[in-house]
């Protein structure tokens, strides 16, 4: 087992998931497994891979909830808008997005509910 | 009986593990075992095609209480190897149908991949996290001022004004601070990677997430690299930074783009 220290010999690493929170320790955060699973680790794809898309917006989706976009922002932070594959995946729901709403507002024009132009706007 | 599938975990050298770990695996606490072919093992346990298929996963992808156990279980496998040697750790759910497509994945990127192991031997990921802990928040201004005073607009802007560049003056502060923590501890490691801060309903904590790095640090740099962040962690606290060390962790996020990695 070589470069570990001796005390790590014949236990399980987990038990050594160094956390400097007096509050911490246990088992490791599931955002910080998350993050790595999904969004780290090799694909070559299986030849019973789900097909990429679908891990690939799940992962946005939990990108989006694991992580602070706004403060990354104002920190200069901004990986995902130079990765194609999820600025591009964002994009297309953004836009998936604004036809649903559009054709939901034409909708209501065309029966006479509500103020299809104002949600619209509003919403965008 | 269904039919059966082989989920992979990782790859690590031949002759690095004398025999897999002895946890269950993702499915039905099938055992995790070994499947080698060239110079590379794949850590693997055998999965249910019913569950495991591409139609049925899509469907369990969306309950995430099945999510995490997968991804606790994935990542279990991974850390009892660590001990032993460094894996290259596959992204979650990979599956092949059998164990002649494993060996074909093997064979054809048996160059790369090992190249990738040679470079990753004998060194693990480290994460350390900034949180910004703010000091007992001022007051908020009242517009009467004093108890008895009489409102006074400018004394009430004046105090919003101060307490603003106070922040301001706070935020750079720590911006400042997480910047030496990070070259510090990027000259203790052989590679480095900044990601973005997780809300604090992920991190567990209540206060803000202001810095979320990863280090590749080699393993005879782990006290040196553990013991400094620790001593960061002292020397940052009363610049309101707290740290919060993770790891070690496969190295997922330094496994060379040429193989299909982050890198």
């Amino acid at each position: 087992m070589p470069g570990l220290e001796p005390e790590s010999l014949g236990r399980p690493l987990s038990y050594h998931r160094a956390d400097m929170d007096p509050r911490g320790g246990g088992p490791a955060n599931l955002a910080d497994i998350l993050e790595r699973v999904l969004d780290k680790g090799i694909v070559i794809a299986g030849d019973v891979q789900i097909r990429l898309l679908d891990i690939e917006l799940l992962t946005i989706r939990l990108r989006l909830l694991i992580t602070s976009v706004d403060r990354a922002r104002e920190m200069g932070i901004n990986w995902w808008e130079g990765d194609p594959m999820l600025s591009g995946g964002a994009k297309q729901l953004q836009s998936e997005n604004r036809e649903l709403r559009e054709r939901l507002a034409r909708l209501e024009r065309t029966i006479g509910v509500g103020d299809g132009e104002t949600m619209t706007a509003k919403d965008e | 009986m269904s039919e059966t599938g082989l989920y992979v975990y990782g790859l690590v050298p031949r002759g690095a593990l004398e025999r897999a770990p002895d946890l269950p695996g993702v499915d039905s606490a099938r055992p995790v075992e070994l499947r080698c072919e060239g110079g590379i093992c794949a850590i693997v346990s055998r999965v249910d095609l019913d569950r495991f298929d591409e139609e049925p996963l899509r469907e369990r992808l969306a309950d995430m209480d099945w999510v995490e156990r997968t991804a606790r279980r994935h990542q279990e496998v991974l850390d009892a190897v660590l001990a032993a040697c460094t894996p290259i750790p596959m992204r979650l759910c990979t599956v092949y149908q059998d164990d002649a497509g494993l060996r074909r994945m093997l064979d054809e990127h048996q160059e790369g991949l090992l190249a990738a192991l040679t470079e990753l031997s004998g060194t693990l990921e480290w994460g350390v996290q900034a949180f910004h802990v703010p000091e007992t928040p001022a007051a908020p201004p009242r517009p009467g001022g004093q108890p008895g005073e009489t409102a006074s607009g400018t004394a009430y802007l004046q105090t919003r004004l101060r307490q603003r560049h106070a922040a301001e003056h706070a935020e750079a502060e720590i911006a400042r601070a997480c910047e030496e923590l990070h070259d510090a501890l990027s000259g203790l490691a052989l590679a480095a990677r900044l990601g973005a801060p997780q809300r604090p309903e992920a991190s567990g904590r209540d206060t803000p997430m202001v810095l979320n790095a990863v280090y590749l640090v080699a393993n005879a740099d782990r006290a040196r690299f553990t013991q400094r962040t620790a001593q960061l962690g002292s020397a940052l606290a009363p610049r309101g930074v707290a740290l919060r060390l993770t790891g070690p962790w496969a190295p997922y996020s330094f496994v060379p783009a040429a193989v299909g990695g982050a890198r």
